[in-house]
């Protein structure tokens, strides 16, 4: 069932990383040519120039920063280097010493109206970001337009992330993830839900360097409420451990295993276990693009019950998004447009009854910030379900578009 | 070899005060006013914009002097007055790998890696600690018989003491001296060796920018990079309800069966009956792994 999503998984990411890999290799040769110039010359502002813009090209920030230092050290009192300096340093995650940069710009008295913005911009950001406790969060409300059915309905979503800086040498946060989200079709439904999710763990870095493997073992609490007739909300508990590694500039591997058990809300619901691993990939051909390819297996187990049933999910993923700034607004948040694909087959059986998902999604979405921290996201979707029940097989198809609104902060 | 030329040679070499088979491993990139350059088995040389520096070479800045070294593997150093340091190591190999090492007997330094450090660690030694930078920027002060480093950006700083405890830190701005980590490094106290380094900021210049290029994309959503371009991923492990997540909860396709032993179930990706928990597309119980992919930041 998997093998050709998979072939094509790996088919797309060898198409998009051979040129790339190639254009990787010609880039360090051009700059290693511009570099042996430099040498004999490291004054010459064109080739200075040249390499520091090979060097952002190559993501090496810490290159371009030591060019930037260079020119500053030659052109003491060139404002507009000393904020590039600064971005420089930005990148790089040293945020008081791009502080510093930024203020000593502003204080010169020298900036055009639109360096101040930008001067202004980056101090605000930098004074956000650094190695401390962080809090961030979204909250979203729209609508959902399922096509096929009539279950038109209001959705709200929230999401607060708290990192909480442990202080020690190597950064270890203690990172709560709270989620809540609702969906209210039309009041005959029987659809409406609500949904709350809590994660919290310490995240290590477990080698001791900063863009080495983080792991994070966590708790995780989950309440799921829906119309009691149904028989299906419940509460669940599990712990599991995340995982993360950026292997190189394009590469980054994840990973997240959990175990759990949920109880059943109502007393006519069926409590089960559950436990569940996925595995994942990101590609980042530019630090605006990014492709995923994930997999994941998962096993729920009813429990106390006379005739369990076992339900087995294994599912596959594709996606893909870009951010880019909007060429007709001048916004300080970028747009993000995206889309994926993803197959998943679910088997649910006791000793009575076999029953077969098998379900295919496609979707895409616009998110277009409006203003710094609002957006207008609109998706659409499409799902396809092929099911075998005790040997009886239908299909089914759902198209579905939402358009909502968002605040993040 | 014509008379001619050896007496040119000859001259060149007695005037640089160089060995004659002395390889530069640097260059002098920027000076102010000077800096004083001694190569080993020879006498003290004024180093200009673009001399070349060998290794065991002593190279000293004045009370007013300060300026930048470039190194063959495009590390840079730039030094701060007072300042005095010893190139004990440099091995550079065709195929980037090799070690690079040095003493700072006084003054303070910014370290800004170059190949040699991304796979292992330059070493900068001083009177009492040792401290070795891995794909790093840092900086380095040694006064009052007291060393102090501070990570600037990259994988991770560590040093060790006379004593051969090793201190390490992976945080930005964090500070090691003798005594192991100390913390993040105070803004006054990061412009104060910032401006030993390089001098206090100018202003009334205003001039171009190099056009790096480095300011073009918006900052906004943009993590911390490392020195070779690595980045985490901040919304993998996101725990959010995004759209992939929306689309799982709403209603199941017209005639889908009814899985769930007469439980209506519209989430979890079909799952069927109460199996709601691990949800379809690996989004809700864990929503890391398989979900989250939709609306986030790059």
């Amino acid at each position: 069932m998997f093998r050709a999503p998979l072939l094509a998984s790996v088919a797309a990411i060898a198409l998009f990383t051979t040129p790339l890999a190639a254009q990787d290799v010609d880039l360090s040769a051009q700059r290693d040519a511009v570099f042996q110039q430099m040498l004999a010359d490291p004054a010459d502002r064109s080739l200075m120039q040249q390499y520091a813009q090979l060097s952002v090209q190559m993501r090496d920030f810490e290159a371009a920063a030591s060019t930037l230092e260079r020119l500053i050290d030659l052109e003491p009192t060139n404002t507009a280097a000393r904020i590039e300096l600064a971005i420089a340093y930005f990148a790089l995650g040293s945020y008081g010493v791009a502080e510093y940069h930024l203020a000593a710009a502003q204080a010169s008295g020298t900036l055009t109206p639109d360096q101040t913005a930008r001067v202004a911009r980056y101090q605000l950001e930098s004074a956000e970001r650094g190695d401390g406790s962080e809090l961030d969060g979204r909250v979203e409300a729209g609508f959902a337009f399922p096509m096929e059915s009539d279950d038109t309905g209001l959705f709200f979503n929230a999401e607060l992330d708290y990192r909480f800086d442990l202080g020690d040498a190597n950064v270890t946060m203690w990172v709560t993830e709270l989620a809540y989200s609702n969906y209210q079709p039309d009041d005959n439904s029987l659809n409406a839900r609500q949904n709350a999710r809590l994660r919290t763990g310490p995240e290590f870095r477990v080698s001791g360097d900063a863009y080495g493997p983080r792991l994070q073992p966590y708790l995780e609490l989950e309440w799921l409420d829906r119309d009691p007739t149904l028989s299906i909300g419940y509460t669940s508990v599990a712990v599991g451990a995340a995982y993360q590694n950026p292997i190189n500039a394009r590469f980054t591997a994840y990973g997240d295993a959990q175990v759990g058990r949920a109880s059943a809300s109502e007393t006519t619901g069926v409590d089960f276990e559950f436990h569940e691993a996925s595995l994942g990939l990101t590609y980042r051909p530019s630090r605006d693009t990014r492709l995923r390819a994930s997999a994941w297996v998962e096993q729920l187990r009813e429990v106390d019950v006379a005739s369990p049933f076992t339900t087995d999910i294994a599912g596959l993923r594709l996606s893909a998004q870009h951010a880019f700034d909007p060429a007709f607004l001048d916004l300080p948040n970028r747009w993000v447009v995206g889309g994926f694909a993803s197959l998943e087959q679910i088997d649910r059986e006791n000793t009575a009854t076999l029953i077969e998902i098998e379900e295919t999604t496609l979707g895409a979405y616009l998110r277009a910030f409006v203003f710094e921290d609002i957006y207008v996201e609109t998706g659409l979707a499409q799902i396809t379900q092929d099911s075998v029940t005790g040997g009886v097989s239908s299909a089914s198809d759902e198209r579905v578009l939402t358009v909502q609104l968002g605040w993040e902060f | 070899m014509s008379l001619k030329s050896i007496l040119l040679l000859a001259a060149a070499t007695l005037t640089l005060g160089l060995p004659a088979t002395a390889q530069n491993i640097g260059t002098v990139a920027s000076q102010e006013p000077t800096l004083r350059g001694t190569p080993p088995g020879a006498g003290t040389r004024n180093l200009g914009l673009g001399a070349g520096v060998v290794q065991d070479e002593r190279i000293a800045s004045s009370a007013s002097g300060r300026g930048q070294l470039l190194f063959i593997d495009q590390t840079t150093l730039s030094l701060a007055p007072n300042t005095t340091i010893v190139l004990d190591e440099f091995v550079f190999n065709p195929n980037g790998t090799g070690q690079m090492g040095l003493q700072m007997t006084e003054g303070a330094l910014r370290f800004i890696g170059g190949t040699l450090s991304r796979e292992q660690d330059a070493t900068v030694a001083t009177p009492t600690a040792t401290i070795g930078i891995r794909g790093s920027s840092a900086l380095v002060i040694h006064e009052a018989g007291e060393t102090i480093a501070i990570f600037l950006a990259g994988e991770r700083l560590c040093l060790v003491n006379q004593a051969g405890q090793q201190f390490c830190t992976s945080r930005r701005g964090g500070v090691l001296t003798e005594d192991g980590y100390i913390g993040r490094i105070e803004p006054s106290f990061l412009a104060r060796v910032l401006t030993l380094i390089d001098g206090a900021p100018r202003g009334g210049g205003g001039g171009n920018g190099l056009g790096s290029g480095v300011n073009t994309p918006n900052p906004s959503d943009r993590g911390p990079v490392s020195t070779t371009g690595e980045e985490f991923d901040p919304e993998i492990f996101d725990d959010d309800f995004d759209f992939e997540d929306l689309i799982e909860w709403l209603p199941e396709p017209e005639g889908t069966p009814d899985g769930g032993g007469g439980n209506n179930n519209v989430g979890g990706g079909g799952g069927g009956g109460n199996n709601n928990a691990g949800g379809g597309g690996g989004g809700n119980a864990g929503g890391g792994g398989g979900g989250n992919a939709g609306g986030g930041n790059v």
